[in-house]
């Protein structure tokens, strides 16, 4: 196996190493989760507009059917991920915590196989035959959203203001979240189809430099990457070791190991000539390209208290319920989990019912019993500074948590800086929930803009 | 003794020489100010709450007397201070009618939750890491800032939910703005009856989930003899100028759904103890 050339690296500030369980579902083949009866697919699948249905009750489906039109270009389209009959469209609790209008797709389990007059597999492709506008359109009318979690529209990522000069295209193999391992095992199954889609979107950025990053708690992963891309001897794609550290997968972070360079406050990776995508991003992209498939499943890691947890490939729409009694063949003792996490620990939140559904974000569903969950209640703070060391965007969480409380508006524009990567409370020897405060100290700050500059203009 | 003299001369100068600069600049930094402006602003509440719009008590009395703009409206002081503020300026007032904020929830212990909310307590908290742990995603959190931000005392929480006490309310909006799920309305004053309900889910749904919730039956739209009920969503909503306060819908309403406003923390207190059909 061929090793990386190049030596880890790793964001200059701040980090913290938590325990990785991921043991867990390390190197456990994916596996494809059995069709459940319903899908209830929610129409805020990605960052921006939520999509539009353009479906009705009893209206009949097949897999990979546009079921939702995306509402103007900061959205995405949604496809029917199985066939089936639509039951109903109705206000549903998402796995984000909130109320979003749903289509519960009544699933036909004789039509079970892919439609295959629909995906036509083309092995390889001419990459020249097709333009930039071409590609673009490709992905966005296949749905394709980030896969990192935050679900912004690929093809708006893609499509940076015409001043702004790309040079760089990073894909993000770190994965950084404890417990999770959907990317690791993406990585080592589907190597090759990760880098075409890969150089589908080097083509379209028109970039010279494109750099993978992987944590080094992935070694496999890197040195066979590296040895890919060597026998095929692609020289403008390199693979760049991560010292594994938390949060090195944040787009900052990633920017910063990689390039050494900083985004300035407010701003974007655009703005510094460089474009981020997750690998499943890339996955996604390939199987769009070449097989004309739509985003409708994705692979999630199901982890913790589980009977078997491992690394499975979900349906858009199936509910966490179905998922962890099928998948992972139930929790290991029903009457000992206290939280069921959509998301990885540090940065997912805890669902309310068992009943929502994988979104096209869901990176893990992490089950946690009583023993591992201490609770406390928060302590005063000590101003030890441990949450300034940690912190990776370089901000003060004890002030800001503090000014806060003091419902200062004035003094949190910081706040927005923030990228909630919970750092800071998981450093805080007394408990205060740190993350928790700042996100209340960014909508106090908003609030108080508001109010400022309503009366500014009442004088 | 000649130290003395001299300190005490010395001194007595310099406090004439600052008692002469200090004259000369009173006359020449004079800033011409109406005394109007000091005249309102003596009869106003000095809440200092920005209900008006404006900025303090000061900044209101400032800006009616430059603008000149009756429509300028304090609702701490009411049209009690209207008259009194045109009869000094010496227009006509412009009065309106008294409105209340009003909490459309009455779940509280009423409501079943889902879980453990463990977090930072405060409303604002939970809809932010939206941990509401109700089943209903629509009631009203219980804990709290709203009551941390009346500056009138006029909010409080009682067995878990906020209710407001329509005679102090002055309708300065402050709760409005603070509640994070946007449950409490500014309703007038003299319509007493309202719907403390927002949930749109389904009738089947929100009978398991709060024994005060609305349904969806339509009872209140047949019983309603003026058409001043609207039901939209699995929602009825009462249309404020149509209805006659004739108290019908609350009658047939038989999940007390439906409520007659009290007026006052001594009613509340009251209703409370004798469980009537009235908001909690």
């Amino acid at each position: 196996m061929r090793k990386s050339l190049f030596k880890p690296v790793t964001f200059k500030k701040g980090g913290i190493h938590p325990l990785e369980n991921k043991h867990l579902s390390a190197h456990k083949a994916i596996v494809e989760l059995p069709l459940p009866d319903q899908l209830s697919i929610n129409l805020s699948q990605h960052l921006g507009k939520k999509a539009k249905a353009i479906v009705e009750k009893k209206q009949v489906v097949c897999i990979g059917d546009v079921i939702a039109e995306a509402d103007g270009p900061f959205s995405a389209l949604i496809h029917a991920p199985a066939s089936g009959t639509i039951k109903r469209i109705e206000e549903k609790l998402s796995a984000q915590g909130i109320m979003e209008t749903t289509i519960v797709i009544e699933v036909n389990k004789e039509k079970t196989g892919i439609d295959r007059s629909k995906f036509e597999t083309l092995n390889e492709i001419d990459l020249s035959s097709f333009s930039r506008e071409e590609l673009i359109k490709k992905i966005q009318q296949n749905g394709i959203v980030g896969q990192g979690g935050a679900a912004f529209p690929t093809h708006m990522k893609l499509s940076p203001p015409l001043d702004k000069q790309i040079d760089v295209l990073i894909i993000n193999g770190a994965e950084c979240e404890p417990y999770l391992t959907a990317d690791h095992q993406l990585m080592l199954e589907k190597s090759m189809e990760i880098i075409k889609g890969t150089l589908v979107l080097a083509k379209i950025l028109g970039v010279e430099h494109t750099f993978i990053g992987i944590e080094q708690n992935k070694f496999d992963a890197i040195d066979l990457f590296t040895k890919i891309l060597n026998d095929q001897n692609i020289t403008h794609i390199q693979v760049i070791p991560l010292i594994t550290k938390y949060p090195q997968g944040g787009e900052k972070q990633l920017i910063n190991a990689i390039t050494g360079r900083d985004i300035p406050s407010g701003q974007l990776p655009f703005d510094i000539g460089v474009v981020v995508h997750n690998v499943g991003t890339a996955f996604s992209i390939y199987e769009a390209l070449y097989y004309n498939k739509p985003v409708m499943d994705r692979v999630t890691t199901i982890t913790g208290f589980v009977k078997n947890p491992g690394n499975f490939r979900i349906k858009i729409g199936t509910s966490f319920q179905h998922a962890i009694d099928t998948g992972a063949q139930g929790f290991l003792d029903e009457e000992r989990v206290r939280s069921v996490i959509n998301g990885g620990p540090m940065m997912g939140q805890s669902v309310r019912q068992l009943d929502v559904t994988v979104m096209k974000g869901t990176g893990g569903i992490v089950a946690l019993a009583d023993a591992e969950i201490t609770y406390q209640d928060e302590g005063p703070c000590i101003r030890c500074s441990r949450c300034i060391d940690v912190c990776p965007i370089n901000l003060m969480p004890l002030q800001l948590a503090d000014d806060t409380i003091m419902n200062n508006g004035k003094l949190l524009r910081d706040a927005l800086d923030c990228i909630e990567c919970g750092n800071c409370s998981y450093i805080c020897p007394t408990n205060r929930k740190l993350v928790h405060w700042i996100k209340i100290g960014k909508k106090v700050y908003r609030t108080w803009k508001v109010q400022e500059e309503k009366f500014n203009k009442n004088i | 003794m000649n130290t003395i003299i001299i300190t005490a001369l010395s001194l007595g100068l310099l406090a004439f020489a600052m008692g002469v600069m200090l004259y000369y600049a009173s006359i020449f930094f004079y800033v011409e100010e109406d005394p109007l402006i000091e005249e309102v602003n003596e009869i106003l509440p000095q809440a200092n709450c920005g209900a008006c719009g404006v900025p303090g008590c000061l900044n209101f009395a400032e800006k009616l007397v430059k603008t000149r703009d009756m429509g300028l409206f304090c609702p701490v002081g009411g049209n009690d201070l209207a008259l009194d503020i045109a009869s000094l300026m010496g227009l006509e007032a412009v009065e309106r009618s008294k409105m209340v904020a009003r909490v459309m929830c009455q779940g509280g212990d009423h409501a079943t939750r889902t879980g453990e909310y463990k977090g930072i307590k405060s409303c604002k908290a939970v809809a932010i890491a939206r941990q509401n742990d109700f089943t209903c995603s629509y009631a009203c959190l219980g804990y709290g800032d709203c009551v941390a931000v009346c500056d009138f005392d006029s909010i409080h929480i009682i067995n878990g939910v906020a209710i407001v006490n329509e005679e102090k309310c002055t309708a300065c909006n402050d709760c409005i703005i603070e509640c994070p799920i946007n449950i409490i309305e500014l309703q007038p004053y003299d319509k007493t009856v309202f719907i403390a309900c927002r949930s749109l889910d389904p009738g089947g749904p929100v009978r398991k989930y709060c024994s005060v919730g609305c349904t969806g039956c339509k009872l209140c739209v047949k019983a309603c003899t003026f058409e001043a009920i609207h039901f939209d969503n699995n929602l009825a909503a009462i249309i404020p100028e149509k209805c006659t306060n004739c108290n019908d819908c609350v009658t047939e309403c038989d999940t007390n759904t439906i409520v007659v406003s009290l007026k006052g923390m001594a009613e509340i207190k009251e209703s409370i103890k004798s469980n009537e059909k009235v908001a909690l």
